[in-house]
Order: structure tokens, then C-alpha cells, then sequence
């Protein structure tokens, strides 16, 4: 089967030869083999697990989402958020690792902005004065 | 930074499905002797006071020689222990 999980940002997962997939909805947990039928569904906020072809056992935690399956060969899930891990038992610690990651660029970000915000200003001022009219004072 | 993430449902979930793997891991499946083990359980809690009583009112009827006089208050009166008793097991299970 080929699995792909999909973030407004990015792509996360785009593989082929996935042996088998749990997800979770509200009416809990389930499983997903080859050739199942034409299926979708909300998931809860939850872990993906899925079997890889060399057998190992991949996750991703999702903050809700909506997984289809068609022709019993794709499965496609659009998630709001997904952290990928290799192990169940440190996925919470690479969950937490994203958080903090995601608060330092929003920081980078809001400085970046400001910056930007002041340039504008700055380059306003600089027309203005170079138009001959008189410069717009700030108290 | 641990504080307000601690609460983000995301997390949450994260923790708990890795606490029920690890669980599974350490215990694994119940075997089916222990599964009925946990169901007879139950019936023995009833069971057990009731041929109790049935042996003592024997003995004693045999004794005073009086027919069923203490077999059945005593077959009752186990019945009712036994009852209270799995009432309580399951309470407590």
C-alpha cells in the first residue's frame, strides 16, 4: 500500500510497501491491510502506527486529521499537525522537541517581522523627505 | 516549558498510547486459564459459603438428629454471605 500524511506545510510520509496501518477515531482503534474497501474517517488525536516492508514499525502522532483509503491501495491522511518517531516509547520526547522547536521559529519570526515592520517604515520616511514635503514626525 | 506543554492533548495521548505498549509489552496477552480463572472466581465467591453451609447443617441436623432444620437456613444463610461477598469482589475489582 502506499501511505502518504500530509500537513498544511508538508509532505511528512510518501511511501510505498506499507504492510498494514492502525489508526484511531473516536470509535477507537482499527486496522487497515491491502485491498480493504473504500473507507474515511476523522481520526482522534492519536498515533499512526504502520508496518514497513523491512519490518520495522514506524509512527506518527496526529493532532486529529482525515484518513481515506482508495482502491484498497492508497492511503492518504491530512493532519493539522504530525511528529514522526521510530518508537513508540519516545515519541512524547520528540513531540516535546517539536513544540519547542516550533515556539523558537515563531520567536525568529515576530523578530523578523518587527525588523521588517521598522524597514518599511524607515523606507516611508526616506520618500517622503526625499519628495521635498516635510518629514512625518514621530513623537 | 514543560509547564503549559504538559496539558497539550497531543502530548497527552503521545504518553498514554506509549504507557499501554509498555504495559503490553511487560504483560502481554492474558492467557485463556487466566481469563477463566477471573470468571470462576466469581461463581467460587458464591459457591463455596452455600456447600459450606449444606456441610454444616448435615452435620449438625445429623447430630440433633432433626431433618432439615439447620441444612436450610444455613444453605440460605451462605447463599446470602456468598452474594455479599461477590458483591463486594466486584466493587472492588
Amino acid at each position: 500500500m502506499r501511505l502518504q500524511i500530509t500537513t498544511p506545510l508538508s509532505v511528512l510520509v510518501d511511501q510505498d510497501g506499507v504492510l498494514a496501518l492502525r489508526g484511531e477515531d473516536e470509535t477507537g482503534s482499527f486496522g487497515i491491510l491491502p485491498g480493504h474497501a473504500a473507507f474515511m474517517t476523522s481520526l482522534a488525536i492519536s498515533v499512526v502506527s504502520w508496518n514497513q516492508p523491512d519490518g520495522a514499525r514506524r509512527h506518527c502522532a496526529v493532532r486529529r486529521g482525515v484518513l481515506t483509503v482508495t482502491d484498497g491501495q492508497v492511503i492518504a491522511i491530512a493532519t493539522r499537525e504530525g511528529v514522526l518517531g521510530d518508537d513508540l516509547a519516545t515519541l512524547d520526547r520528540m513531540v516535546l522537541a517539536r513544540f519547542r522547536s516550533d515556539l523558537e521559529t515563531e520567536r525568529v519570526a515576530n523578530v523578523e517581522h518587527a525588523r521588517l515592520e521598522l524597514n518599511a517604515i524607515r523606507q516611508i520616511m526616506r520618500y517622503l523627505r526625499a519628495d521635498g514635503r516635510d518629514p512625518v514626525r514621530f513623537s | 516549558m514543560s509547564g503549559p506543554n504538559d496539558k497539550d492533548p497531543l502530548l497527552r495521548g503521545v504518553r498514554q498510547r506509549a504507557a499501554r505498549h509498555r504495559r503490553w509489552l511487560r504483560e502481554g496477552e492474558g492467557s485463556t486459564a487466566q481469563r477463566l480463572a477471573q470468571i470462576g472466581v466469581l461463581g467460587w465467591i458464591i459457591v463455596v459459603p452455600m456447600l459450606l453451609g449444606i456441610f454444616a447443617g448435615r452435620w449438625l441436623d445429623r447430630v440433633f438428629h432433626s431433618g432439615l432444620f439447620w441444612t436450610a437456613p444455613l444453605l440460605m444463610l451462605g447463599l446470602g454471605l456468598g452474594c455479599w461477598s461477590a458483591w463486594k469482589w466486584i466493587n472492588a475489582a
